[in-house]
């Protein structure tokens, strides 16, 4: 209490000021390489500028008297004087955390991780190892896939499509050729199921009217089926009639090349399958044609459905 | 029981069919909506035919909130929070409160609407699944009608008389398929002729820089 009393305030704080100095230096290396190392982006450590020699300097005091003392050579607490300038070009911009240690590849092997993946380099020994030349990059061809289900342009099919280093607008382009080709393909379709109907229908209703007494009617009576008529030439003209336009429908379809393939599953499974498999594309042009040939057959198929109707709806006069 | 006569069976076989058809074409969805939007018309003229009764429909209330809370925002944005404080106060309480009473009436009438759709979705599932599932179990080896003889070949009659009826007979599975096929080209004729858009033939645009022009029309 007497050394308390002895001391000005000027002192006190001077003195507390002091030891507050003293604490932090003694730890200030160690509490610094505490925050650093708590993270795992700095791994080196480093000296606090607490810890270094102070250099001294005249320090007025309130008597007359020119007082030496110690000050720090950076004082964190003397907020008149700027900060020294620190150097920082020895320090440059931190790496990102690398997982592996190494650096993150290049633009240029994200083609050659592509061809891995998709097994058409030669390092993985897949079953793409022995890819041609003419392939084209085989992330164009998904993308060609996915736009339009036939990178190869198929048999009869549009020109062949540009990679996808030329751009956005080919690709809008061709997706707009695809709807054509499509609404095309649907037109030529209901064309030719409205000259079916109505040619079968008039078929059916010619006979239907000129046939001798019942020869003609389909009843829900089995005693019908005991008669005996005269064959009505009706099946024929049905046959002839159909086969004229099944063959003009398919010749229309296979001239033009109005070939829109993304509805097809089958040929989108082809398409992904050359993918792995090219040789799968050699049989490419022989299931469009059985394909064409299913669908001609389906037409046929819809119009003795039609035939089985109107005998059905007729049927309630017998 | 369900002794019907085959030709009834036909013609049900028949409706059912191309109701189920026509509902795939337009959309369940589509249906739905168009119900809810016939409810909502037939609850708000019940109301204005009795402007007198006190029972409005949630609707009705709704908008009349909404109303409300639009004029509320006017007239808070023409009045200034700091120089009249106590009535930018007053109408923000109103207006908070509207915006909750809209939300809880909002809920009301969503679910007022999943109910409906609820039910047209079971009206239109048991007009169209359940009497082709009932038949399919209960008539299938029915001959719904013959064929006379010499109309069609043996090999076709013996193909359409699969699986279960004897040949020149057709059963409901060929009936059914027949209808299918029929009712769907004819459906798909019509979507195309009257409600698809035509689309022309794109002009690739020049490299060189002159603009090609699309001539694509809707109609």
């Amino acid at each position: 209490m007497s050394m308390s009393d002895s001391l000005t305030a000027d002192e006190k704080r001077r003195l507390l000021r002091e030891r507050r100095q003293a604490k932090m230096n003694a730890k200030a290396t160690d509490r610094l390489n505490t925050i650093l190392t708590s993270g795992s982006s700095v791994k080196e450590t480093a000296s606090s500028p607490l810890d270094k020699k102070p250099t001294t300097t005249e320090v007025p005091v309130h008597s007359d008297a020119v007082r030496t003392v110690s000050v720090p050579a950076v004082s964190l607490r003397d907020d008149d004087d700027d900060p020294e300038d620190v150097d920082i070009s020895a320090h440059g911009t931190p790496q990102p955390p690398s997982f592996a240690g190494s650096a993150p590849p290049p633009a240029e092997d994200f083609d050659a991780m592509l061809n891995k993946l998709f097994g058409a380099g030669p390092a993985t020994g897949g079953p793409g190892a022995g890819a041609a030349d003419g392939d084209a990059d085989p992330f164009a061809m998904m993308m060609q896939m996915l736009n339009s289900g036939d990178p190869s342009g198929g048999a009869g099919g549009f020109p062949a499509m540009a990679n996808g280093a030329e751009g956005v607008p080919d690709s809008s382009y061709q997706a707009k050729l695809q709807q054509y080709y499509a609404y095309q393909q649907r037109k030529t379709k209901t064309v030719f199921f409205i000259v079916r109907f109505i040619t079968t229908v008039v078929n059916f209703f010619y006979h239907y009217h000129n046939s001798p007494e019942n020869a003609f009617q389909a009843s829900s009576q089995a005693a019908i089926r005991q008669f005996e008529f005269a064959k009505s030439g009706f099946f024929s003209w049905f046959i002839t009639i159909e086969v004229g336009i099944l063959a003009t429908y398919f010749f229309v379809v296979s001239s033009t090349k109005y070939v829109a393939n993304d509805g097809n599953l089958i040929l989108k499974g082809i398409s992904m399958a050359s993918m792995f498999l090219p040789q799968v594309q050699q049989y490419r042009p022989l299931i469009l044609r059985l394909l064409s040939y299913w669908e001609v057959l389906g037409m046929f198929f819809g119009d003795v459905a039609l035939i089985t109707l109107l005998f059905g709806l007729t049927s309630y006069f017998g | 029981m369900l002794d019907l006569q085959p030709f009834t069976i036909l013609f049900t076989i028949l409706l059912v069919i191309l109701s189920k058809q026509i509902v795939g074409a337009i959309g369940k969805k589509n249906i739905e909506k168009l119900v809810w939007n016939k409810y909502c018309s037939w609850k708000t003229s019940g109301t204005t035919k009795n402007p007198a009764s006190s029972d409005d429909s949630p609707i009705i209330k709704l908008a009349k909130l909404k109303s409300d809370l639009t004029s509320i925002k006017a007239e808070r944005s023409k009045v200034s929070a700091q120089d009249q404080y106590a009535k930018w106060t007053k109408l923000n309480r109103q207006h908070d409160k509207l915006e909750a009473e809209i939300k809880v009436m909002n809920e009301a009438i969503v679910q007022d609407e999943q109910r409906i759709s609820k039910y047209v979705g079971y009206i239109i599932t048991i007009a169209t699944t359940i009497p082709i599932w009932v038949s399919r179990v209960w008539f299938r080896k029915t001959i719904l009608f013959y064929v006379p003889p010499g109309a069609l070949p043996y090999p076709v009659e013996w193909v359409l008389a699969l699986p279960f009826v004897p040949t020149g007979g057709i059963g409901l599975t060929i009936w059914m398929f027949s209808l299918n096929s029929v009712i769907s080209s004819l459906i798909s004729t019509i979507q195309f002729i009257f409600f698809d858009k035509k689309v022309s033939k794109p002009v690739e645009e020049k490299e060189n820089g002159k603009v090609g022009k699309e001539s694509k029309k809707i109609q």
